[in-house]
């Protein structure tokens, strides 16, 4: 198990980490998920030793290891950069934690030949990393990391150099490779997809503070925050007014529109709120079809992208901004064109609703 | 299209160098690149030329001038005079020496130079690199004298400590201090960007798959480096090998490598015979030892590949 406690780590007047806390069950793969510059390196720096924190409190396996420089604790790290040895082969690369860590000299060949064989390198220990490509190489890294078979495996955006359809197989093939083993894993991305994809959970980051943690499916359905909304999925804010608190329900106006909000959702403070609805929760209307909510309004843009059109539609009952939303059906009947008008529907329970 | 001056200024010279350097002739520009350092190699070479031919023509006591036929003569006198064996031996030694201690020196000087994450510390060592080709060597020998002499400031901090005096100056280990010094700034300039050369994040990784600070020196930095590193060598060893002014000074005459024996022979003895032929074997003993230093580390000196992602 793997706790933080109030981590915080500044360099200089920045404060690249802010008061961090997380806790980690044995086993479990969680991402942090955060832009670039958003403190991510920084933390698993200090959770392998490399940085000491400002302040704040690391706990692995019931043990504090502040006092641990990194040849002392157990945590195999990927880095961002990979930083294999490049004057070494992909066996001795794999090898050196083994030598290093004083592991009986025999059963080095054979536990570095089975964690090859685990990354699917069989046949390839006898190349030096420029001769093998770029997946490969991520292969002999994440082999090194795992084959002294440490308490924490750490992942910094590894895979954040590969093109997108590699980056995809080996989002699967890491996940194999950590449920084959149950190492407990702490990945560090700035890919929403990926942290969506590959954890049990997932914790979002910006600006060194912690914005939400949960698994993938609350941090979609219930962001925590505006932050948090707009940096996963692809999701459209308005500006809207509280103009009415019941004891069930909340009326909101949205420029021209008024809307009733269910006792459920989470309730605003009175007065300027913003409101955010995804992409995916607005449907594009047949001509006689219904739905809770229904505007009117005209395409402003199209891009297919293959396996859905994103339109850009405006809606003057609104106000100026246009609403993003998918086809994910584009093949299955017309495109619509710019300029022509359509009716939007969706539910009032997907209007997100966060005090700015 | 608006350009800025100097865009213009380029593109100007681009027009010329096409009418001078036609395309058909692109597959030479390589060898184009190499035609100064192909000179001035050739004129050194050039150089060898009559100094090996005076080599084989032994001097005439009587009248002052070399003889018209070619022998062996001075090489023979040479090999028989032990005090040039000494010379030798002392010249060859203590650049062994001078250029273990340089980069023993140099090595963690320009790691904390490339590592330091403090841009203030970085400066200061810049500082401290760049100073001494400022002073000169002949000053800073002399700077020495002041330190080490008999009554230099060394000596009376000893003797304010109550401790006996130390001769350093007109000894081996002096001369061999005063080389260090000179040699230090070109091993660091040439270490520092074999070093800069090995990311961080490799030094870390090393770390995190159980290296103590030693074993990532021993097993990642040093074989990482070893480009500099034999560069950095080769050149503090030859420099030294061929070293005048440092033993001159800090030795005194008591010391003298064997670049003050081509030096007497040519100017004190008048014997441009006998100094070639010291001059040629010096500069055989030098060729044969960096020869010998490549072919053993060869191909490393040329550098890894880079990495490919
Ligand atoms: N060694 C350092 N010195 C100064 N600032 C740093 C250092 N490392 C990181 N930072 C700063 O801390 C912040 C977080 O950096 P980092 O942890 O690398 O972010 P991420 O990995 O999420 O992109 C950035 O603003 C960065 O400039
Ligand atoms: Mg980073």
């Amino acid at each position: 198990m793997v706790r933080l406690i109030e981590v915080s780590r500044r360099f200089g007047a920045t404060v690249a980490v802010d008061r961090i806390s997380l806790e980690l069950a044995r086993g479990a793969f969680l991402t942090i998920l955060g832009p670039s510059g958003c403190g991510k390196t920084t933390l698993l720096r200090m959770i392998a030793g490399f940085i000491a924190p400002s302040a704040g409190e690391i706990v692995v396996h019931g043990r504090p290891v502040a006092d641990l420089p990194p040849w002392k604790r157990s945590i195999g790290m990927v880095f961002q950069r990979l930083a294999l040895f490049p004057h070494l082969t992909a066996f001795g690369n794999v090898a050196y934690p083994l030598q290093m860590r004083g592991f009986p000299r025999d059963g080095i060949a054979d536990r570095v030949a089975r964690y090859l064989r685990l990354v699917r390198l069989e046949g390839l220990g006898g190349r030096r990393p420029h001769e093998l490509s770029g997946g490969q190489q991520q292969r002999v890294a994440i082999a090194r990391a795992l084959v002294f078979e440490p308490d924490l495996l750490l992942l910094d955006e590894p895979l954040a150099a590969l093109d997108k359809k590699l980056r995809e197989d080996m989002q699967l093939e890491f996940r194999r490779i950590q449920q084959e083993l149950g190492v407990t894993t702490i990945n560090v991305t700035h890919d929403q997809r990926e942290a969506l994809v590959m954890s049990d959970r997932v914790l979002v980051m910006d600006q060194g503070r912690l914005q939400q943690a949960g698994t993938p499916e609350e941090t979609y359905a219930r962001p925590a925050n505006r932050f948090v909304a707009g940096f996963i999925g692809l999701t459209n804010f308005l500006p809207a007014e509280v103009v009415d608190r019941g004891p069930g329900a909340t009326r909101l106006r949205i420029g021209a529109l008024e809307i009733t909000l269910p006792g459920a959702t989470a309730r605003p403070a009175a007065g300027p709120i913003e409101v955010a609805l995804r992409a995916e929760r607005i449907r594009l209307l047949a001509p006689d079809e219904a739905a809770e909510i229904t505007v009117a309004g005209t395409i402003a843009a199209a891009v297919f992208e293959g396996d859905r059109v994103v339109y850009e539609v405006g809606v003057p009952a609104l106000g100026p901004q246009t609403l993003k939303l998918y086809d994910l059906d584009p093949l299955g009947h017309g495109r619509r064109r710019p300029g022509e008008p359509v009716r939007l529907g969706w539910l009032a329970r997907d209007l997100l609703t966060f005090t700015p | 299209m608006s350009r800025s001056p100097g865009l213009r200024v380029l593109d100007a010279l681009e027009g010329v160098r096409a009418t001078l350097w036609p395309r058909p002739l692109a597959p030479l520009t390589p060898w184009a690149f190499l035609v100064p350092a192909l000179l001035l190699t050739g004129l050194l070479v050039a150089a060898l030329v009559p100094l090996a031919d005076a080599s084989l023509r032994q001097l005439d006591r009587a009248t002052f001038r070399l003889d018209e036929s070619w022998s062996l003569a001075n090489y023979a006198a040479v090999l028989a005079r032990p005090v040039y064996g000494v010379m030798a031996l002392r010249t060859l030694g203590g650049a062994l020496i001078v250029t273990a201690v340089t980069l023993l020196l140099a090595f963690p000087y320009a790691w904390l130079m490339v590592r330091t994450a403090r841009p203030a510390l970085r400066r200061l060592l810049l500082i401290s690199l760049f100073l001494p080709f400022f002073i000169g060597q002949v000053v800073r020998a002399y700077g020495w004298l002041v330190v080490l002499g008999q009554q230099g400031l060394a000596n009376s901090l000893l003797a304010a400590l109550g401790l006996p005096p130390l001769t350093i100056l007109y000894t081996f280990p002096g001369v061999l201090v005063g080389l260090v010094q000179y040699m230090l700034p070109f091993a660091v300039l040439m270490l520092a960007p074999a070093l800069t050369a090995v990311p961080e994040e490799v030094e870390l990784a090393s770390a995190g798959l159980g290296a103590t600070p030693l074993r990532t020196l021993w097993r990642v930095v040093l074989p990482l480096a070893r480009p500099g590193l034999v560069a950095a060598g080769v050149v503090v060893f030859t420099l030294t090998l061929t070293d005048f002014a440092m033993p001159e000074i800090m030795g005194g005459g008591t010391n003298d490598f064997i670049a003050s024996a081509v030096y007497d022979a040519f100017f004190q003895l008048g014997d441009p015979g006998l100094g070639g032929a010291i001059a040629i074997l010096m500069t055989a003993v030098g060729s044969l030892a960096v020869g010998a230093v490549l072919a053993l580390f060869g191909l490393g000196t040329l550098g890894y590949v880079e990495e490919r992602r």
